[in-house]
């Protein structure tokens, strides 16, 4: 017999297929279609603080059904630290279909070099993280000047 | 003429743009929409909804108890007296997922020959998660 995972006054609880951090998502409202631009798990700066100008997360859902409130937070993982956090009320009007969606965040800022994550939550459930590195960059020394040179 | 494409389904109107406004280093942030800087740590308990391996569902979210053990995040879920480790909350539910996911598929094997403790693990191992396979 095919087992429920409803919960009391709530939906059944959705698995995450995929979680992923780029630059930018872009939405084509015409089609739906969702364009994922400048995948990456690592991002360099000189020094800090730092704000990341645009950073987008990408989620494909299956296996729910209903209202959902779904919940994205910003994690350092140097003390679990919560940078940002945004929550969204989602109809799931199509069980048999995926839910898939992209958030943009514009600004974020960053105190500290190191590794940081997204979380998903739905209905306060977590599902499922996607993890990013700040790191300091630094510029290769330049060479000894040669002789004959300054 | 190319045939034209299906369109694909509309999904939940989720896909949107937030805009941080403020001082970086201040704590008094806010952004556009209702995001929030919260600025809180690890929580005590999580509600777990995934073990991390596709192989398995949730069918109710299991209750995890989070606490710091000389530094490290320590998860665990008490009904099943199982836990796991880890540098974070995310990396040590990660690790009881794996736990939990491997105590599934050893009672499954064994689930003819179980004593009552183990009988009664299988059956709240159950309650919570059912195996794809």
């Amino acid at each position: 017999m095919e087992q429920s995972n409803a919960l009391p006054g709530t939906g059944p609880i959705p698995t995450l297929l995929a979680l992923l951090v780029c630059e930018s998502v872009i939405h084509d409202a015409e089609t739906q279609k969702k364009t994922l631009v400048g995948l990456f798990g690592k991002l360099s700066a000189f020094a800090l603080p730092v704000l990341i100008n645009s950073i987008g997360l990408y989620a494909k859902l299956v296996e729910g059904a209903g209202k959902y409130a779904f919940k994205i937070r910003v994690v350092s993982l140097a003390d679990e630290s919560v940078l940002f956090e945004i929550s969204q009320m989602g109809d799931w009007v199509q069980p048999e279909l995926p839910l898939e969606f992209g958030v943009n965040i514009r600004g974020l800022p960053i105190n500290s070099f190191g590794d940081y994550e997204f979380q998903l939550f739905a209905n306060d459930i977590y599902l499922g993280r996607a993890v990013f590195s700040v790191d300091k960059l630094t510029l290769p020394l330049a060479p000894p000047p040669g002789p004959g040179e300054g | 003429m190319a045939p034209m494409l299906a369109q694909a389904p509309p999904d939940v109107q989720l896909s949107k743009s937030f805009e941080v406004k403020g001082d970086p280093r201040g704590h008094s942030l806010k952004t556009l929409w209702g995001g929030s800087f919260a600025h809180s740590l690890r929580p005590e308990q999580i509600l777990l909804g995934t073990l991390g391996n596709l192989g398995f569902r949730f069918i109710k979210p299991i209750i995890v108890q989070l606490e710091n053990r000389e530094g490290v995040v320590v998860a665990s879920w008490p009904e099943v007296d199982e836990f796991g480790t880890g540098t974070s909350m995310s990396s040590a539910t990660e690790d009881l997922g794996r736990t939990v996911a491997e105590l599934y598929c050893s009672l499954k094997a064994d689930q003819a020959n179980l004593g009552p403790d183990l009988e009664r693990v299988w059956l709240k191992l159950q309650e919570h998660v059912v195996s794809r396979r």
